[in-house]
């Protein structure tokens, strides 16, 4: 049984300092099992400006298991997978402790995007590129950043007209992409399934 | 989940790292970091040692609930505190795991037991008569006494040792706390407790900050007095003699984590009862001898490992069972199971071919 008493108390916490942190938590769908959680791309580094969003499903056995947490956003990086957004980085597997929140996993996770570790790495394909070619890494890093975690460049009216184009009420297309952070892909995903 | 509207600020020091709220039936480890009941006990590694959530510290043995804590708590927040009592209680029913000690009737006997012989150490078999009988003397101080708790004073933090202010507390394996200062390392055998005489096998305990901290700012006249008092015997003590030996060898039992786990496993996988704990010095999971309560019919059973059976004490089980040294005690072997045993092993597999740079590991995992 999940411990829902703290999920609640985390996702307050980390959403209270957002302004400072950037980084935040929140439900996908209509419970606390299923959340997204969002970084922004740490200063100086291929990932600066971009906000990366990551998926985060909690075990049955929360907080004495660790949260699952995959890159939703495509990022390039030795020790993520530029597939599947597999994360490779030990607090979220053995080292994982209860004392450890959903807000300072996703910090720990910023701090990989900011020391990437290639030699233990999750992607061996851009693991190697990192090694071997440092430019070209970074540079792949730099479009893939610019292409998949920069916020779309419509407004939120846009984005509003768009969706309500689509056949979906304009109350809820407004209340879902609030939901969402402004996420159009997100809440399209949202309201087809809901 | 209920709405948490309560005027109560609950300090820091005092929020459990696990659930965030306020600790409920605390238990305070080896290295000093305070936790509650079942979050200790759900944390713990079912079949090799467990690490504190918060500093990762080793350790083998589930302490005992800190008493004095739980009643500091109790005053401090009521009515955070009967909330958690009640979800507790509510928790336990569902969840099946069993019960956690209702230390309330237990401590009044205690109580009882200090009022009247002040200064005297309680016979260890004096806890048992209580939780088994709960006396309804017993009960009706509790509640009388229950009331007249408002103020926290000096009283409600004293050390086991010296009657007086706390000073740098420390808690030992079975809760009780006292100074830092006030345990004396024998220089052979064990520590014991010297309130119930339960042994200490944990190694040298550190000191609890979040109690230090709250006594130091609740009694800070009392806790500088205190300090410099301490600090003068401390140079004396220095001056006469400056061998500091037994704190460097301080008896402990210690099982290998790392690296050197898996070869220590194979050779002893056999003795490991998992899932299984001593009822009385706590260790979890009983390596080597268990005995196994034949008279106990709780959901948790009533367990003890070879030391804690042939030292010969009965105290009430962890998890609030009705043990009495009438239960006859059986000697089991370990049942492994093949399924956990080829889990744990993958998983500590894991962990050592970390170090391998090939290491593949799958993205659900």
């Amino acid at each position: 049984m999940v411990d829902f008493g703290r999920v609640q108390k985390e996702l307050q916490e980390c959403n209270k300092d957002i302004n400072v942190s950037g980084i935040s938590v929140n439900p996908k769908f209509d419970n606390l099992i299923n959340l997204i959680g969002t970084i922004p791309g740490p200063v100086g580094t291929p990932y600066e400006g971009g906000t990366f969003k990551i998926d985060i499903d909690l075990p049955e056995a929360y907080p004495f298991e660790p949260p699952r947490m995959k890159f939703a956003t495509k990022v390039w990086h030795p020790n993520i997978s530029s597939q599947s957004g597999a994360i490779c980085l030990d607090i979220l597997k053995d080292q994982w402790s209860p004392a450890l929140t959903l807000k300072t996993a996703l910090l720990s996770i910023q701090a990989l995007l900011s020391a990437p570790e290639p030699d233990d790495p999750q992607d061996a394909v851009v693991a190697q590129q990192y090694l071997k070619d440092y430019q070209t890494f970074a540079s792949t890093a730099r479009y893939w950043t610019e292409s998949f975690a920069k916020t779309s460049s419509l407004g939120v009216e846009d984005k509003v007209q768009k969706l309500v184009e689509m056949g979906f009420p304009e109350g809820l297309v407004r209340s879902t992409l609030e939901a969402v952070g402004g996420d159009e892909n997100l809440a399209l995903e949202k309201l087809c399934s809901g | 989940m209920e709405d948490v509207t309560e005027s109560e600020q609950i300090s820091d020091d005092f929020t459990c790292a696990v659930c965030l709220d306020v600790l409920y039936k605390p238990i305070v480890l080896v290295c000093g970091h305070v936790s509650c009941f079942w979050c200790c006990q759900r944390s713990m590694h079912t079949s090799s040692a467990s690490h504190c959530p918060l500093c990762r510290h080793p350790y083998h043995h589930f302490p005992a609930i800190c008493h004095t804590l739980h009643f500091l708590l109790k005053k401090l927040y009521p009515i955070s505190y009967n909330r958690r009592k009640i979800q507790a209680l509510e928790d336990e029913k569902h969840t099946g795991l069993g019960c956690s000690p209702d230390i309330d009737n237990l401590v009044t006997g205690e109580e009882l037991d200090n009022l009247n012989n002040v200064g005297q150490s309680s016979d260890p078999s004096f806890e048992v008569e209580f939780t088994v009988g709960l006396s309804t003397k017993a009960n009706k101080l509790s509640q009388s006494s229950a009331q007249t708790f408002k103020q926290i004073s000096v009283n409600d933090v004293l050390c086991a040792a010296c009657k007086q202010l706390l000073y740098r507390p420390v808690v030992l394996n079975c809760g009780d706390v006292y100074c830092e200062g006030c345990i004396t390392i024998p220089t052979e055998g064990m520590l014991k407790c010297q309130v119930c005489e339960c042994r200490h096998p944990s190694g040298r305990p550190k000191v609890c900050r979040e109690l230090d901290h709250f006594i130091e700012e609740q009694f800070s006249s009392e806790y500088t007095l205190r300090r410099s008092v301490i600090q003068q015997k401390q140079e004396q003590a220095q001056n006469t003699n400056s061998s500091n030996e037994a704190s460097t060898q301080f008896p402990m039992l210690s099982l290998p984590t790392g690296e050197t786990f898996l070869q220590w496993w194979a050779a002893n996988r056999s003795k490991i009862h998992d899932h299984v704990g001593c009822d009385m010095c706590g260790i979890y999971p009983i390596i080597g001898d268990r005995y196994k309560c034949q008279d106990c019919t709780e959901i948790s059973g009533y367990d003890l490992c070879g030391d804690c059976y042939n030292t010969g004490s009965n105290v009430p089980g962890r998890f609030n069972q009705k043990h009495t040294p009438a239960h006859r005690l059986e000697l089991v072997k370990p049942t492994l199971s093949r399924n956990i045993m080829h889990r744990l092993l993958g998983r500590r597999l894991a962990v050592v071919s970390a170090f391998n740079a090939g290491n593949q590991s799958s993205p659900n995992n």
